[in-house]
């Protein structure tokens, strides 16, 4: 599905990222964990193209991915404007919600349909009432974001994502900016989407869901992919010890 | 209060009260336009436009109306000879570009960086991010610096008689030196000042009702 091959990026020269490789396959759950600092979200980013790579090519479903970068270091306009397949097919979530505050929950998620793919309005509200029925939130189409507590934010922000029909979610710490007990609500959604055979990329440090759901768990540290494993290989590893140490002190946290 | 000396005069301040809300109208919509693409060039990645906004904000923001008014009307250049009411209306609006290209440009960047990558990630274009997210959102933070500046606008709007506009100021300095009474004229002139300005902040307080997110 995703592909990413050879991905370097660094900031005024200074390498966040080193020579990533990544494949995700359809279907498949995919969670990177790593310390703070280990480029877990500049990857995510990178695989978006809000962060443009410095080097490396993506693919997707076999599509190469063309950008190219203006002076600044930023997407060059004309990949802007060409990067809409791209976009349309690969969906975000972020940390922070990152809702429209101007529109309502509807409005919300009817935008991208509408703007991006012309989707007739009377068949995006539909199906976007149908998808905050399965987020559970029906009741909210017409408040603000403003009006919503953290975690029902986020679960409209999945419902948005998934508005666009996309082929692969992107998460990047979905919960972490959440009230501890909300955590569970948004998870929930992110399970049942994963029962449902969405491709996920997750950044998280929510272990124990990463051990339940992910296919395989993607372990980064300064830069690099350390480890790539399924659940079992991960979490059971004994010879690495920096991933041991790491998951000792994420299992401490947790209590 | 002499009314018959009002009356008498009332046409003349009707039509200049009328010349004074085109010269204000007009001008706020070329400024507005000015000043958000000159916002644009000085939030772009050029350095090229970015130093010709720059250099654009930096002399009309710093040189008086009046002085812009003049060089338009009596010496304009390359010998192109302007109408009083078009020197009146582009004086006004290079002046006051200049302003609301700085309104403009603050609003722009308070917009959330993050509800803009939002925009991209969805896949809006450039254009698309800009007229459904970063605008709407812009109009809400910048309507009362705005609408002051239109305010200032309008009083400002009374040096267009320098040049020859006849304007509201025109004709209550008409009325003025061949009446020499005060309240009828210049008391008057100010009365009707004071309902155009009282308008703006009347659509103001209307407009902030009305895109407030949380109705409530």
């Amino acid at each position: 599905m995703i592909l990413v091959k050879g991905l370097k990026k660094s900031f005024r020269n200074k390498p966040v990222l080193s020579d990533i490789d990544l494949h995700v396959r359809e279907g498949e759950v995919v969670s990177i964990i790593g310390p703070s600092g280990a480029g877990k979200s500049t990857l995510l980013r990178c695989m978006n193209l809000l962060e443009v790579p410095s080097d490396g090519q993506i693919f997707l479903e076999n599509r190469p991915v063309h950008f190219r970068t203006n002076r600044q270091g930023k997407l060059s306009f004309r990949s802007q404007l060409q990067l809409t397949w791209y976009r349309t097919q690969v969906g975000m979530v972020f940390q922070h919600f990152n809702l429209w505050t101007h529109k309502t929950v509807l409005q919300n998620l009817i935008e991208g349909p509408c703007t991006v793919k012309k989707v007739p309005k009377a068949e995006a509200v539909k199906k976007a009432m149908a998808l905050l029925e399965k987020v559970g939130l029906a009741d909210k189409a017409h408040d603000y974001p403003g009006d919503l507590s953290g975690g029902q934010q986020q679960r409209v922000a999945i419902a948005r994502a998934l508005a666009m029909d996309p082929k692969v979610i992107l998460f990047d710490e979905p919960t972490s900016a959440l009230d501890p007990e909300l955590v569970h609500e948004v998870l929930d959604i992110m399970a049942k989407l994963a029962e449902e055979g969405m491709t996920m990329v997750i950044v998280t440090h929510e272990m124990n869901f990463a051990r339940r759901v992910s296919d395989r768990i993607v372990f980064m540290e300064k830069g690099a992919v350390k480890k790539i494993g399924t659940p079992d290989e991960i979490f059971n590893n004994k010879e690495d010890a920096r991933l041991h140490q790491f998951l000792r002190s994420m299992t401490h946290m947790a209590g | 209060m002499n009314w018959d000396i009002i009356s008498g005069y009332g046409d003349m301040y009707l039509q200049g009260a009328l010349t004074t809300l085109k010269v204000c109208l007009l001008a706020i919509v070329f400024s507005t336009l000015l000043g958000f693409f000159i916002a644009l060039m000085r939030l772009s990645g050029s350095r090229i436009l970015r130093g010709i906004a720059f250099t654009y904000v930096w002399v009309f923001r710093g040189i008086p109306l009046m002085l812009v008014l003049f060089w338009l009307y009596y010496a304009p250049p390359f010998d192109i000879m302007l109408p009083a009411f078009v020197a009146g209306v582009v004086g006004m609006s290079i002046n006051s570009a200049s302003f609301k290209s700085e309104i403009i440009r603050a609003g722009l960047m308070s917009v959330n960086k993050g509800q803009l990558e939002a925009a991209e990630a969805i896949g809006m274009n450039p254009f698309q991010k800009m007229f459904k997210v970063r605008l709407p959102q812009t109009i809400r933070l910048v309507i009362p610096p705005y609408i002051n500046n239109c305010v200032i606008m309008m009083k400002e709007s009374a040096q267009v008689s320098i040049i020859t506009v006849p304007d509201l100021m025109m004709a209550a300095q008409k009325a003025y030196n061949s009446t020499y009474t005060v309240a009828e004229t210049l008391g008057v002139a100010g009365a009707v000042y004071l309902t155009l300005t009282s308008s703006l902040m009347l659509l103001q307080f209307i407009t902030e009702k009305k895109l407030r997110i949380n109705k409530h």
